[in-house]
């Protein structure tokens, strides 16, 4: 056992301690901090006590690719033993338990991230009484009977009955605001795809001095919070006339995709062969043509994954949006933040606004999921 | 005959390139230079701008608020990053397998990260929700009395990590899935020939050869991290922002709220100037950890 390797796990022991203690205090309204100290120092101390004797004990370099020296104390030789054989015990309980847990862990990782979106679902179908109940249900058909009145509130009216009987009917104001999500996000992402795939046509197929620091480049776009943005183009906006405008968030969409695109693009490029639409060219053709021709039939569905990362971005955009079209032209995701802030919750609607909202994105990731780690990384690592 | 060639190449770089780089300039890298001036004034937006020197970063300084805030963004990190980087790793690893179906599950990990935060806010602002929320009512089935969470300065915080640690670790694991299956296989053919078990092929080949993953996780999701906004702005209730408070939202506070413009550029940038000081932190340091391939 190596020095590095105990100082490791007291360390991680360290922050769960910490992390634990301080998760407790807080829940008994004592101060969290206090309790991260205690618990780092309460872990720190529990793991060594068990650590250094590990560490003295058991020959260093044991493991995987050297020689192991069993140990000559008697002390340690037991120990040693033991930890051997608690090792050979755990192989083959684990080898024939392996399918079972294997599958039993896949279930739980499903749980873990489908659970709350199953419960999201479920609960955009139940009338307003079941989504407030104290017991909750589960199970439609069978605890509770689904209804498409929450569809029909966010996507029509509201329909109320006061005491007199006399019947008030509000008209929604999602379906504009998702028409205006549908319209800047949609040309904000055709505008940024094509913009950036030309810009990265000229970067992937002539030398532009200064394109070698890309991961830096990429990284120093990523640090800049978008806040720092946000005030300028407020103040920006404000002298054009463009707050509450559909040309203000379309263009900054836009100019926020741009970087996005043509980095992915330049990784799409790069893997067509720049031969081809030189052949073409040496045939007649001029570039631009040899371009449309030969390369974009060659780039079409890295366009296509591009366009819908771009358009996962815009659609989901939240600060910039709630500052600059907070009256007119206001997206999607403005209509759920502001129903969040007011009176009684209405979840039963907003979990149809939510599921309105999710459900075109999950569509456009499934058809894009071999592409999503060039999305994620910024193109930094191809696949 | 070469230079008009020449000539014509560059035309068309230009050609391709201008409407970007002129759309950058304007909209970003202008605001940028623009925020970095206002820094060095104090303005209201209502009358002129005055010049004030470096008094709004002495005033930050001492700003109280914002250390409370750069406190509560700490503690997030020191929370979500170790989390979510273990949780990624072994979501990776459990679904780094050839069966059939596999890709679907795969996909469902990554459904959270491209859900607006707005919807995630919601969503678990109801699963926390102490009267009829579904989390404390299943610790109750355990006989577990669950804090009030998003009502309570407290353990609001914890609650918006494990949201966010929810969100992204699908994000995580995909980077984590690409570096397993750049890991070659002869690696572990040769080692288990030697003898070595599970445990030990993962401690000695699969670790080593993940750290410059872990590498670059760490170093994204720190900056995303520091960035911390959305979550904290929508999911926390009014009464309990007091123990939520981040930078990010001192920063539209300030200049939305308040409209101290030149105050609020100064939080952006010394904001800026934590993230990349520790990037380049990370940078520095990654040769004592990380294992690149030969």
């Amino acid at each position: 056992m190596q020095l590095i390797e105990v100082l490791f796990w007291a360390f991680m022991s360290a922050i769960v301690g910490a992390a634990g203690t301080a998760f407790v205090y807080s829940n008994k309204r004592r101060e969290p901090v206090a309790g991260m100290v205690i618990g780092f120092v309460l872990g720190l101390l529990g793991s060594l006590l068990f650590l250094i004797p590990l560490w003295l004990l058991v020959p260093r370099g044991a493991g995987y690719g050297e020689e192991e020296h069993v140990p000559q104390n008697v002390v340690a030789r037991i120990f040693y033993h033991f930890v051997e054989g608690l090792e050979l015990m755990a192989i083959p309980i684990g080898r024939r338990l392996r399918p079972y847990l294997f599958w039993l862990a896949v279930g739980l990782v499903l749980f873990f991230f489908a659970f709350p979106l199953y419960w999201m679902v479920i609960t955009s179908f139940k009338p307003r009484a079941e989504a407030t109940s104290e017991t909750p249900t589960f199970i439609p058909w069978v605890q509770f009977d689904p209804t498409l009145q929450n569809y029909e509130e966010v996507l029509i009216e509201v329909k109320t009955t006061a005491y007199g009987g006399q019947e008030t009917v509000q008209e929604s104001e999602f379906p504009e605001m998702l028409k205006n999500s549908i319209l800047i996000s949609g040309s904000a992402t055709l505008a940024a795809v094509i913009l950036g795939t030309m810009a990265a046509y000229a970067f992937s197929r002539f030398s532009v001095p200064g394109e070698n620091d890309l991961l830096f480049f990429i990284l120093s776009t990523r640090m800049l919070p978008p806040v720092v943005v946000v005030i300028p183009i407020f103040l920006m906006f404000i002298e054009l006339d463009w707050l509450n405008t559909f040309v203000g968030l379309f263009v900054l969409y836009t100019v926020v995709g741009l970087p996005f695109v043509v980095w992915i693009m330049k990784g799409f490029f790069d893997e067509i062969p720049p031969e081809y639409e030189e052949a073409a060219m040496i045939d007649g053709h001029s570039r631009l043509t040899a371009v449309f021709k030969i390369v974009i039939p060659e780039a079409i569905p890295g366009m296509l994954a591009t366009a819908v990362f771009v358009l996962i971005l815009a659609w989901n955009e939240y600060l910039f949006a709630l500052r600059l079209n907070p009256r007119e032209f206001s997206t999607a995701p403005i209509f759920l933040s502001e129903v969040i802030g007011f009176g009684r919750t209405e979840w039963g609607r907003m979990a149809a606004t939510s599921v309105i909202l999710v459900s075109p994105i999950i569509v456009f990731t499934f058809l894009v999921r071999n592409h999503l780690l060039r999305g994620v990384t910024f193109g930094a690592v191809r696949r | 005959m070469a230079g008009q060639r020449g000539l014509q190449k560059w035309g068309w770089v230009l050609v391709f390139l201008a409407p970007s780089l002129l759309g950058l300039l304007v909209f970003m890298v202008g605001p940028i230079l623009y925020s970095l001036r206002l820094t060095l004034y104090d303005w209201n937006l209502l009358s002129d701008p005055d010049y004030v020197g470096t008094a709004n970063f002495v005033e930050l300084y001492h700003d109280d608020t914002f250390w409370t805030a750069f406190e509560h963004t700490l503690t997030f990190l020191l929370f979500y990053i170790p989390s979510v980087l273990v949780l990624a790793l072994l979501t990776a690893l459990l679904l780094n397998r050839p069966l059939r179906g596999i890709a679907f599950f795969r996909a469902a990990t990554f459904v959270p990260v491209v859900s607006s935060w707005v919807v995630v806010s919601l969503m678990w602002r109801w699963i926390f929700n102490p009267r009829y929320g579904l989390l404390n009512f299943g610790l109750a089935k355990i006989g577990i009395d669950g804090p009030a969470w998003l009502f309570d300065p407290d353990s609001a915080l914890h609650a918006i990590i494990i949201a966010s640690v929810w969100k992204d670790i699908g994000f995580i694991a995909v980077m984590y899935l690409a570096g397993l299956q750049n890991i070659s296989h002869t690696y572990y053919e040769a080692a288990r020939i030697d003898g070595a078990h599970p445990i030990q092929l993962f401690r000695h080949i699969t670790l080593p050869l993940l750290t410059p993953t872990t590498f670059f996780a760490l170093i994204i999701s720190l900056i995303n991290g520091f960035q911390i906004f959305e979550q904290a702005w929508l999911m926390p209730e009014r009464f309990a922002r007091r123990g939520t408070t981040v930078v990010v939202e001192q920063i539209v506070n300030n200049a939305f709220r308040y409209n101290r413009m030149g105050y609020a550029a100064t939080m952006s940038w010394v904001l800026f100037g934590v993230i990349f000081a520790v990037t380049l932190v990370q940078l520095a340091l990654q040769k004592r950890w990380v294992q690149y391939e030969q």
